[in-house]
């Protein structure tokens, strides 16, 4: 497996392990989680002074309450269709920039994606 | 006496850390490495609060009869189990903010703030510490 740290944080001796996932479909699944929270975020920022609580936001989209948890949870993922719904509702656009973090991997390297804390590729809601 | 503290993470920059009371320490890891599921849930929490992502759903600070404290919240499994690993946040010079993970407390019952629970909130807002 490989143990190689993420270049966003500094992890103390001793507790590697801790901050790596088991296989690189969990590492994938931890950034896409972080992804998405991103996206609420911005989603939540672009509301301003007007905070809705998860009830009308659920409302807003059409979507369950539990739904809504579930996703700030990290228990579900978001998709782009309701990504899509968020803008039109909000009357607002997620701007998505790619910014490189580190070199371009070859075909074989990706074979040997880290698997520790975050995954290298940064996104950025704007 | 001041307490002493682990460190565990922090951002490339240092500005925010995560570090964990050493008195409680092998307590909340061995919590945090039960199993994966609890692992997953700590790693999404700390990376949130080391990326600054506002969560309160996993991340929060705890109120007392309606007024904030300085004392915060990891909330492992809100709903389900509902543990809760109490935490302070601190900031240091050169604004460095330090996340100190202090006590766990397993199975929240109610969803408001029990007494005893109060009271510990209480008594670690006092709490002061060694950090390196």
């Amino acid at each position: 497996m490989n143990t190689k740290l993420n270049k966003d944080f500094t992890i103390a001796p001793g507790f590697e392990k801790l901050f790596e996932f088991d296989t690189v479909e969990d590492a994938n699944m931890h950034h896409a989680k972080i992804i998405m929270m991103k996206f609420l975020q911005a989603m939540e920022k672009s509301m301003g002074k007007h905070k809705y609580n998860k009830k009308t936001i659920a409302g807003m989209l059409g979507i369950s309450p539990s739904y809504v948890t579930q996703l700030y949870n990290g228990d579900k993922l978001i998709n782009l269709e309701l990504i899509a719904r968020i803008e039109q509702v909000f009357g607002i656009e997620f701007k998505v920039q790619a910014v490189r973090k580190t070199g371009l991997k070859s075909h074989k390297e990706k074979a040997t994606i880290p698997q520790s804390f975050s995954n290298s590729s940064s996104l950025h809601c704007i | 006496m001041k307490r002493e503290s682990v460190f565990l993470i922090s951002t490339q920059d240092g500005k925010r850390a995560i570090f964990i009371d050493k008195i409680n320490a092998s307590e909340i890891l061995h919590y945090i490495n039960q199993d994966e599921r609890h692992k997953k849930k700590f790693l999404f929490i700390a990376e949130l609060i080391l990326r600054g992502i506002k969560n309160p759903q996993v991340y929060d600070k705890e109120e007392i009869n309606g007024r904030k404290t300085s004392v915060t919240a990891m909330k492992f499994f809100k709903g389900q189990e509902n543990d809760r690993i109490y935490c302070r946040e601190f900031s240091s010079k050169g604004k460095r903010q330090i996340i100190m993970a202090i006590i766990l407390i397993e199975k929240k019952k109610t969803q408001k703030l029990s007494k005893p629970i109060k009271s510990l909130i209480e008594k670690i807002s006092k709490y002061e510490y060694e950090i390196e």
